[in-house]
Parts: C-alpha cells; sequence; structure tokens
C-alpha cells in the first residue's frame, strides 16, 4: 500500500500529513517531498505522523535526511503527534533525542 | 465412536512447528510477511507489543535481504530473486530466519552496526543502516550466516520470557539493595546477542 501525502499551509509552516506505513516500499515519495520543503531556505516543515501506524528504517533514514537538510538550510522540521509504537522506533535509533515533537498543531505552529 | 475421535484430536500436527514462505525479492511483499508473522507470533502467546516488535525486525530483516538481492527498491530486474522466511515455533518463543540468495557483491545493508550512543547527534545519525540496530534491540538473540555463493541468513530469536537486563531497569525491584544478603540476590541475566559480521 502507498502512503498518501497532502501537503498544505498553515501559520507560516507547510504541513505534510502522511498517511500509512512508511517503509522500504512507500518512503521514495516521502524522501522526494521533505527534501523539496526541507531544501527550501528557512522552511518550517511540520510532518504530521499522527496517521502513520508504523514506520521501519528506512522512514527514520528519510526523516534523518529531512532534518539535516532543514538544518542546513536554516529551517526546522516537527514531529506532530506520532504514535507509541513510531515513537517508540525513533527511541531506539537514537532519532527521538534530535526530534522536535508536539502532539498539537497549535503547539507545533506556536499559535 | 468416541475413541477415534478423541485419538484424532490428540495426534500430533504432521510438521515439526515450522512454517515457511517464500516471497518475490520486492518491498511490497514486505507487508505480506508482516502479517503473517502478527499471526504466527499471536499463536505463539506474544503480547501485542512484543508481536509489534517481532514484526519490525523481520520487515528489517526482509528489507536487508532485498536490498542484498537486488540492490534498490526501484530497481526491476527482469526475474526478481526470492526471500525465504521460515517460523519455527520453540518451547520458549519463536525463532525466524530470513534467507536471501545475494546477488550484490557487498551487502552493504547488512552491515552491522554498533549500538548508538546515549545522546547521539543529528550529525552523528545514518541515513540508512539502521536496519540491523533496530532488530538486534528488538530481538532477544540475532545470528547472521553466510553462504558460499554470497547468500545471507539472518536467524532471530524472541523468548517468551525475555532475560531480564537490569541496566535497562535501573528502578526495579532487582535494584541492589545495601541491607540485603548479597546471596539472596538474583543475578542479571545476559543478553545473548551474537551478531557475527557477513563476509
Amino acid at each position: 500500500m502507498e502512503i498518501q501525502l497532502q501537503t498544505r499551509q498553515e501559520a507560516g509552516a507547510q504541513v505534510v500529513a502522511i498517511s500509512g506505513d512508511v517503509e522500504l516500499h512507500s518512503a521514495a515519495s516521502l524522501r522526494q517531498e521533505l527534501q523539496r520543503i526541507c531544501g527550501q531556505p528557512h522552511a518550517h516543515c511540520i510532518v504530521d505522523m499522527s496517521e502513520v501506524p508504523f514506520i521501519d528504517s528506512t522512514g527514520v533514514g528519510v526523516l534523518v535526511g529531512a532534518l539535516k537538510r532543514a538544518h542546513e538550510q536554516g529551517g526546522t522540521l516537527t514531529i506532530l503527534a506520532p504514535q507509541p509504537r513510531v515513537r517508540r522506533v525513533f527511541e531506539i535509533t537514537g532519532l527521538l533525542d534530535s526530534l522536535i515533537i508536539h502532539d498539537s498543531l497549535q503547539a507545533a505552529t506556536g499559535a | 465412536m468416541a475413541n477415534n475421535e478423541s485419538e484424532k484430536i490428540s495426534r500430533k500436527p504432521a510438521y515439526d512447528g515450522r512454517v515457511e514462505m517464500k516471497i518475490p525479492a520486492s518491498a511490497e511483499w514486505v507487508r505480506v510477511v508482516r502479517l503473517a508473522t502478527a499471526g504466527v507470533a499471536g499463536r505463539a502467546g506474544f503480547s501485542y507489543d512484543d508481536v509489534e516488535d517481532i514484526k519490525l525486525a523481520v520487515a528489517e530483516a526482509c528489507n536487508n535481504a532485498i536490498l542484498h538481492s537486488i540492490g534498490s527498491p526501484q530497481s526491476e530486474p527482469k526475474e526478481l530473486p526470492l526471500v525465504t522466511i521460515a517460523w519455527e515455533l520453540l518451547d520458549d518463543g519463536l525463532r525466524i530466519s530470513v534467507s536471501d540468495t545475494g546477488r550484490l557483491e557487498e551487502p552493504l545493508a547488512l552491515k552491522p552496526r554498533s549500538s548508538l550512543a546515549e545522546n547521539t547527534v543529528l550529525e552523528q545519525l545514518p541515513e540508512s543502516g539502521l536496519g540491523l540496530l533496530l532488530i538486534e534491540s528488538l530481538m532477544d538473540e540475532v545470528q547472521h550466516e553466510s553462504g558460499p555463493h554470497a547468500d545471507t541468513t539472518i536467524h532471530m530469536t524472541k523468548r517468551l520470557v525475555a532475560p531480564v537486563d537490569e541496566g535497562e531497569r535501573p528502578f526495579s525491584s532487582a535494584r541492589p539493595d545495601p541491607d540485603s544478603p548479597v546471596g539472596q540476590r538474583p543475578a542479571p541475566a545476559q543478553r545473548t546477542q551474537t551478531p557475527t559480521p557477513a563476509r
């Protein structure tokens, strides 16, 4: 199953809402979209993961790549509402320490 | 006859507790393996969280096997090699083996990675190669086996009662109590993880 991606503007940020499993089979489209957004100077990207029940190491790699790109460009990447299983994968892979995670869009946009 | 019926029921299944599946080395099939793994792990008696852990570990092993076989998920070889997944029900857990036929000379995806430091900074985080770290974190025992034709098998075992790693539970009741007699404290169990680098 492919993942569904929907990007919208909200309070000065670009919000990418993902729906589906982020895995080897589906990660390419997410990688492309996040690299596009995070490659823009000073972009604020919010990745809504509330509808992602499963992520594998490929998905983690995509987020690591996007986070690095955002930092290079003086931007930010924020994760919105990851499910407990996804959060656990962030923890094991060491990504949790580098991530900004918010549970609500209001908190993520600082509105 | 009632006697015949009870004989039938008590008869052992005609297999030795091993179930096997072969999939084309294509990322779209990993989801099917995850579903099958959930079924077998549930049958073996694992908790929901353990089943989820096992599913992820098996998916990572399949990812590695697929990348080892075809190079990248986007490549489309004319004939897909097969990846074999075997689930073996043990008395105290589940052993899963994932084998590929290994076309690539350099199995980059299989290079074991030592565990990351606790406060890993972003710059040190790799964008690939995290799969094996996940497998080793989620399963109790992990072994690699390299065959003569660049084929590789990874064996993973999850025990129904995982060995207690005291280092991970600093506030558990098993914490050494200075007032208690030394002889009454249980010795911490050792993890028997034995990752061997792929040749």
